[in-house]
């Protein structure tokens, strides 16, 4: 599979167990209700973004918060074990458009991050989840520097441009923390 | 079981210092701390502190949900690398 193939495909969710034993699978759906994978129809399974084989869904549906879907040809719990711990994936065309100010971490890695005088401070190179909220790791000249992923601190994301204006507290950036 | 209320909660007083002295000034900048105790008052609300998980310093914005915890909370001590013993699918 090629190159390109490969970045156009987004991890939509993971299957994480089987439910009964009709071949239904619960899954940790990553922003998307029921409703919205029964609109998909079709969606890619696989282990990895390289292996994957299209599957279409016969049902979607909510219980207790979680997602279970059911798949064209899988119909016993044997065939649905064969899946578990695989990721949905769905092409870049048919993504869900993010909330207004929420970007998807793939579009975001990558950005250059740049001061609100137009200083270039590094790379974003992961975002990271901690208890005190989402960071951004930006690599710079001298090392990776966390920064708290809050409307304070960021003043422009622009996806087209690949660029992230922030206006980080004095310190953070300079090493000069008090 | 919980702190006396005589004693009031603790908070190093060289940070406490450090934020007061901000807040007059008016000014927002990184306070490095190693006082993982202290507990966020209302004077640490909009404030950037970078707190020391034993390895490296963690920034932590602090907001009005995180007053009464404890600064340490939000700097985790600890990587969560899964159960030894499960085989990963991609292993």
């Amino acid at each position: 599979m090629n190159t390109e193939h490969r970045q156009s495909l987004y991890a939509a969710g993971k299957i994480v167990k089987v439910f009964g034993i009709k071949g239904e699978v619960k899954v940790y759906s990553y922003a998307r209700t029921s409703d919205e994978y029964a609109v998909l129809e079709t969606v890619k399974v696989g282990s990895n973004d390289q292996t994957t084989s299209e599957r279409i869904i016969d049902s979607a549906r909510d219980r207790g918060g979680d997602v279970y879907l059911k798949f064209h040809g899988i119909d016993d719990r044997n065939a649905a074990e064969e899946i578990v711990n695989h990721f949905i994936y769905i092409e870049e065309e048919r993504r869900k458009p993010p909330q207004a100010g929420r970007y998807y971490v793939h579009d975001l890695i990558g950005c250059r991050v740049l001061s609100v005088e137009g200083r270039e401070l590094g790379t974003l190179k992961d975002v990271m989840n901690a208890p005190g909220g989402t960071l951004y790791v930006v690599a710079t000249t001298h090392g990776d520097v966390l920064m708290p992923a809050v409307k304070e601190f960021i003043a422009d994301v622009n996806i087209a441009a690949k660029a992230v204006t922030v206006t980080p507290p004095e310190g953070l950036f300079e090493g000069e923390a008090l | 079981m919980s702190r006396s209320l005589k004693k009031g909660p603790f908070i190093d007083e060289k940070l406490m210092n450090k934020v007061e002295a901000l807040n007059k000034t008016n000014k927002k900048q990184v306070i490095k701390t190693w006082s993982r105790s202290s507990t966020i008052t209302p004077d640490f609300v909009g404030h950037t502190f970078a707190v020391h998980n034993g390895n490296k310093f963690i920034p932590v914005y602090v907001q009005e949900a995180m007053v009464g915890h404890k600064l340490g909370e939000f700097s985790p001590t600890r990587i969560f690398r899964g159960h030894p013993g499960v085989r990963s699918e991609s292993a």
